[in-house]
């Protein structure tokens, strides 16, 4: 080669290289349809979830989004409402009846429920179901669910061997007769609950015991479920695809044909996949874009309420925090509304109580308020006027750069309001859990989502010796009222016990409730029924796409 | 050359038990069980767990049991291939379980799930990123070390070393979001995420591979400069051979050593750090794995992973330094 040639070869080389790679994906792959337009024509939802799911067996996992694809697969007695959390829909329940005082109930299981593999959904399936999930050596994390049957947390527990004597009783094949501890009226929202939710006997006893937790029964190949959807494909990090049941009870009402899962965690990448047309919604949206997407695209972005509390635990068994005036003053010197509208931005509700409102037939107290000169006499009376003498507090938080927006703002509050010195630090997710239970902090930065809509998912907690009290805290009138409400009658008495307990809590405040959730998401607008859900949950079968045709 | 990699291939095991050692308490010390979480879990239901997998044993028992479940039993290389039913023909199956009889265990997150598995499922796919990305930045940066070293100090070196420095400065978290959204979301030539197509690999290898190119640009720039001023690149060229050849035939070998000894720690490096990558364009590779499994206190994860990439570091260098002596007539194998 004459070396003039090889200078031309090595000056043009980059301008080949790009015009070589630009033919390729070019050709490769030109500017086509968005995919969601067309997954929407074939009926199937691109649903992004956050991230991989832990599991698919109902009975071993803890989690929202591990929720979001059990509810497709698995049904249980009560389904969810299209619209309305607090409404209990048919499940493979038809019918039921509590006795007068809410302590026994009878279900009536449709004829036409059956598993995806043709098998008829008996009250037998759904007993051994509970027996699983009771069973001492499955180690069910969320087993305590079940301990309003009678004898379910003895049999829990081992005390119990003979599972005979748990409240459990199959009439004849399609009746199920649950006797529960005590009056129970919020009984059908806990039902609503995956640690309710029936698995298929056979299919369990085919890859190990009833008691087995690591089972590969619960893998596309061997899933057996009754709900609308059968478990078609599983990568984990990539993809889990579901398709419409061909033995689903309400499966002419169904319009979806498919929903495809996606774990996608990074909250950017999220927004971008969305962008493009590759999912239908987003699982969240950072803080820095919400005002962007307020403003120009308003009919994508939905903040909803969310049945969840941000707040901090304040580690009542540390000086000077074991004084309720103290914690009282820390209540009353925060600025809540400021916090929600200048740094988290997300459409939070500011938490003057700590049980979100919103929930139906119960009146959320809310006696906190923003109050610096009623906070600074607390301050004082409790021997620190003017902050003087005040130790150093510390705000404990998990690393996260939203929490530390939230905590320095708080923290700039608390030195101005009542000129007490406040440090933060932050640990590592595990680490933290590890200091808040063990009592290892001042205070903590915590927050607790519904597992089922009665407040007594929020206040169940804070009675003595709870495993998630965390804050040192004891009142034996507060676990009198807790366990009167557990025990009442009817709904009515059963809110009124927690009302009162509620109240007292904000009386000795353990605790400084912030802000009341809310789920800020982008959606794509052909996507109908998607409904505002408080415990974010989806009714797949009534989802469909409004194309405009 | 026989005796040489035997004795290497010794020296590995010391360093493996070693690794796993210090990995083993490091990630029983840290604070925090695989099983805690927010909504705190009931003693009996904890320990209930605990029994089940082994953890309430002392940690001595652990670590023992452990050692003897990963050290290598078997060697059948032919069970890497296995007939697939639904695919009718012998696939890819990395199993080092059926091959060297290493069994590293269950998940602890990922319930019903083994860590063999899932290196297994993830590793060729962190694999196929790395050496895309390898491919990627080898055609761009050794053609741009060449070119800036033969036009040393005139615009042909400065252009590309300059674009070099700003791609060592740029980070990946960087790069990556801007190719997606100039390729994914305006152009929409390719998806912005995913691990599906075919084309999902362009982005992804090329923001790594960018990466990489920078360095290897400078590299072999600085290689060739180095043998282009000796003494015997310049008696060719007062003999008169054509440039082309003295830069292809004469200099390329020897300019290229420093590139060759940085591409073991590259490709190693591109297929365990690619966390960031698989992150932005959720890819379902072993990085994450790597990373989410210390958060989650995965310890067998933690474990799987650390001694799989410190296995495949190992074997990287190993044959770069086979390479090397045969590119260097320096060296030897010693």
């Amino acid at each position: 080669m004459n070396p003039d040639r090889t200078n031309i070869f090595f000056k043009m080389w980059p301008i080949i290289a790009l015009a070589a790679f630009s033919i390729l994906i070019a050709t490769g792959c030109g500017k086509k349809e968005k995919p969601s337009l067309k997954a929407a024509r074939e009926g199937i939802l691109l649903f992004n979830n956050g991230t991989e799911p832990k599991g698919l067996d109902p009975h071993i996992v803890t989690g929202v989004p591990e929720n979001h694809i059990i509810s497709s697969l698995i049904e249980g007695l009560i389904a969810y409402h299209v619209d309305d959390d607090s409404i209990p829909a048919p499940g493979v329940a038809e019918r039921w009846e509590p006795t007068e005082n809410y302590k026994v109930w009878t279900f009536f299981l449709r004829e036409d429920a059956l598993w995806s593999n043709g098998d008829p959904v008996t009250s037998h399936d759904f007993i051994y179901s509970y027996k699983r999930m009771l069973s001492p050596n499955l180690g069910a994390e969320y087993a305590d669910m079940l301990y309003i049957i009678e004898g379910g947390e003895a049999y829990n527990r081992g005390e119990n061997t003979d599972f005979d004597k748990v409240g459990l009783k199959a009439i004849d094949d399609k009746t199920l007769r649950v006797t529960l501890v005590g009056p129970t009226p919020y009984f059908l929202s806990m039902l609503k609950h995956y640690s309710w939710f029936p698995v298929h006997p056979p299919t369990i006893e085919k890859f190990g015991k009833i008691d087995d937790r690591v089972s590969q029964w619960s893998r596309p190949e061997n899933f057996v479920g009754n709900g609308a959807f059968v478990l078609a494909e599983w990568k984990v990090n990539q993809i889990i695809r579901v398709t419409k049941s061909p033995t689903y009870w309400d499966r002419d009402i169904m319009k979806l044909n498919e929903i495809r899962f996606f774990p996608i965690e990074n909250p950017n990448t999220d927004e971008t996949t969305f962008l493009a047309g590759q999912a239908h919604n987003t699982n969240t949206l950072p803080v820095e874009k919400i005002p962007y997407h307020k403003k120009n695209n308003p009919d994508l972005l939905h903040i909803e309420p969310y049945h969840g509390v941000y707040f901090y635990r304040l580690n009542t068994t540390r000086p000077p925090m074991d004084d309720v005036r103290v914690r009282m003053a820390l209540n009353l010197s925060l600025d809540r509304v400021l916090i929600v509208e200048q740094v988290t931005k997300g459409g939070q509700r500011p938490a003057y109580g700590y049980t979100p409102d919103g929930m139906s037939g119960y009146p959320t107290p809310q006696p906190l308020s923003y109050d610096v000169e009623k906070a600074r006499t607390l301050l004082a009376e409790a021997g620190f006027p003017n902050g003087e003498g005040f130790p150093p507090m510390d705000i404990l938080i998990n690393t996260s750069e939203n929490h530390k927006k939230i905590a320095e703002a708080i923290q700039e509050m608390w030195r101005k309001n009542l000129n007490i010195p406040i440090s933060i630090s932050n640990q590592e997710w595990k680490v933290y859990l590890d200091a808040q239970t063990n009592l290892q902090y001042d205070l903590s930065r915590s927050g607790w989502i519904a597992d089922f809509t009665d407040p007594i998912t929020f206040l169940d907690m804070y009675t003595t010796g709870n495993g998630n009290n965390d804050t040192g805290w004891a009142n034996p009138e507060y676990d009198r009222l807790i366990n009167k409400a557990k025990q009442a009658n009817s709904p009515e008495e059963h809110f009124t016990a927690l009302e009162s307990a509620e109240k007292l809590l904000l009386t000795e405040v353990p605790i400084v409730p912030i802000y009341w959730y809310t789920r800020v998401y982008l959606l794509d607008p052909i996507v109908i029924n998607w409904n505002p859900k408080l415990l974010d949950n989806r009714p797949y079968k009534y989802i469909y796409f409004d194309l405009g045709e | 050359m026989f005796k040489f990699i035997l004795i290497r291939f010794l020296q590995v095991i010391p360093v493996l038990l070693a690794i796993a050692t210090m990995t083993f308490f490091m990630v029983h010390a840290a604070p925090g069980g695989p099983f805690s979480q927010e909504r705190n879990v009931r003693p009996e239901i904890l320990e209930k767990m605990n029994e089940h997998y082994g953890l309430n044993d002392p940690v001595y028992v652990q670590y023992w049991n452990y050692l003897v479940k990963i050290c290598p039993k078997k060697f059948n290389p032919f069970k890497l291939f296995v007939y697939d039913k639904s695919e009718g023909r012998r696939v890819f199956n990395f199993d080092l379980k059926e091959v060297f009889g290493i069994d590293f265990g269950p998940s602890y997150k990922y319930e019903g799930r083994t860590v063999n598995e899932l290196i297994a499922e993830s590793f060729p796919v962190s694999m196929k990123l790395g050496i895309v990305a390898l491919t990627i930045a080898l055609f761009l940066g050794v053609p741009a070390g060449i070119i800036a070293s033969i036009g040393k100090n005139t615009a042909l070196d400065y252009v590309p070393m300059s674009v070099a420095m700003v791609g060592i400065c740029l980070p990946t978290f960087v790069m990556g979001p801007i190719l997606a959204l100039t390729f994914g979301l305006w152009l929409g030539w390719v998806n912005v995420s995913g691990w599906f197509t075919w084309s999902d690999i362009i982005l992804p290898s090329l923001t790594l591979g960018l990466y990489y190119a920078a360095y290897v640009a400078r590299l072999t720039r600085g290689g060739m400069l180095e043998i282009l001023s000796q003494d015997f690149i310049r008696t060719a060229r007062a003999k008169g051979v054509p440039e082309s050849k003295i830069i292809f035939k004469h200099s390329l070998k020897g300019g290229l050593l420093p590139v060759v000894s940085f591409m073991g720690p590259a490709l190693a490096g591109m297929i365990s750090g690619s966390f960031v990558i698989e992150t932005i364009f959720q890819i379902p590779g072993l990085g994450r794995h790597f990373i989410n499994s210390a958060f989650n206190r995965d310890y067998t994860m933690v474990l799987g992973t650390v001694l799989f990439y410190a296995t495949f570091i190992i074997i990287m260098n190993l044959l770069v330094d086979v390479v090397q002596v045969i590119m260097n007539p320096k060296l030897k194998y010693e």
